[in-house]
């Protein structure tokens, strides 16, 4: 069974996903933040390709995925590092980054590489629902991956059922009509819009990125969904506290406790 | 355009309007399925064509267009042959990239 299946069947609620941009702050920090995040207790992580035009960033990631492409990161190189992960990492793992770059390494290509290193889903903001449907669904399929599709305050209700029948995995319900970025608590609003989808009682499990930073944020999401994203917050502790497990331990323990 | 990454690279033209990565998918699928034919010109080959057309027509043209009239003149047209250019913009947008050409050349 695919290791996101696992997760969301063992564990309900209160799951906490990690995004970190492969390549950053160093080119071969990957392994070694994986790593220490499963130690720290993440549920699962998101491993960022860098792009050169990440619109749906802000500017934390932002800056991280111009410094990993100045590094060198690449697709390519991505997948070598990822080659033995399994041997030390068990948690889903999650591929999240945009279209371009995959759609250049080829979609077939890109989900047997996946398959073969052990990678379990795939997030690609910008890939329309309907042409992975129709050109990409059956490479997925085959290579036991998932496409992980991503709902805003501003998707439809009868679209949210259409991508609830579509996904597997869970849902990616980003929180605001915003770029991604560290925020220190939701409006009320914010909050209509996470019990406003959870009343919807979809087949699958939501989690909340885009903006969820810190204890407070995380607690608010994780009264009405499965748990959060968290990717600036860490990328920006990345930046100024380095890649050392302890650094990495506490963020995780800051948000948990 | 892109790298062997996928990563999109910056593109250069003189003209703003060229001087975009994204201009190049619609291009590359009538390229590919044949439905046009492309060709190139330089950034003085296009220069020296927009002055060509400002003398004989009065008619100062945006620096995208001249591009297509720089390459007429590297085509064999016979004397009742039709050719339709677009001249798709002015060029008073690009007075300085003009006037910057004529203090090179002392024009």
């Amino acid at each position: 069974m695919n290791r996101i299946n696992k997760l969301f069947q063992t564990r309900k609620g209160k799951i906490l996903s990690i995004y970190f941009t492969a390549g950053y702050p160093s080119i071969d920090s990957t392994v070694e933040i994986l790593k220490a995040l499963e130690a720290a207790g993440a549920d699962m992580v998101e491993i960022g390709m860098p792009f050169s035009d990440p619109v749906a960033d802000g500017p934390v990631i932002q800056n991280s995925s111009q410094q990993a492409l100045n590094n060198g990161m690449s697709v390519k190189l991505l997948f070598r590092q990822l080659e033995n992960i399994r041997e030390q990492v068990n948690i889903p793992l999650l591929l999240m980054g945009y279209l371009n770059p995959v759609v250049h390494f080829g979609i077939n290509e890109f989900c047997m590489k996946c398959e073969e290193v052990g990678i379990d889903g795939v997030i690609l903001p910008d890939l329309p629902a309907d042409v992975f449907v129709e050109e990409y669904s059956y490479d997925f399929k085959r290579h036991n991956l998932h496409n992980i599709f991503l709902i805003t305050p501003r998707t439809t209700e009868s679209r949210i059922h259409e991508i609830d029948k579509l996904s597997d995995g869970f849902i990616y319900m980003v929180s605001s009509a915003s770029t991604t970025g560290a925020r220190d608590s939701f409006s009320a609003k914010d909050v209509e819009y996470f019990s406003r989808i959870s009343k919807m009682r979809l087949n699958n499990n939501c989690l909340v990125g885009f903006g969820v930073s810190n204890k407070k944020t995380f607690s608010q999401v994780c009264d009405y969904t499965s748990g959060a994203i968290i990717g600036s917050a860490f990328v920006k502790m990345l930046n100024e506290k380095g890649t050392g497990s302890k650094g990495i331990k506490n963020f995780i323990d800051a948000i948990r406790q | 355009m892109q790298n062997d990454d996928g990563q999109i690279t910056e593109p250069y033209s003189i003209s703003a309007g060229l001087d975009y990565p994204g201009i190049g998918p619609l291009h590359a699928w009538l390229n590919k399925s044949k439905r046009a034919s492309y060709e190139h010109a330089t950034d003085t080959e296009t220069l020296e064509a927009a002055f060509q057309l400002t003398r004989l027509e009065g008619i100062i043209p945006a620096l995208e267009s001249a591009h297509a009239l720089a390459v007429l003149g590297k085509h064999k047209f016979k004397k009742d042959d039709v050719v339709v250019v677009t001249i798709s913009g002015r060029g008073d947008k690009d007075m300085a990239s003009y006037i910057k050409y004529m203090g090179e050349k002392n024009l």
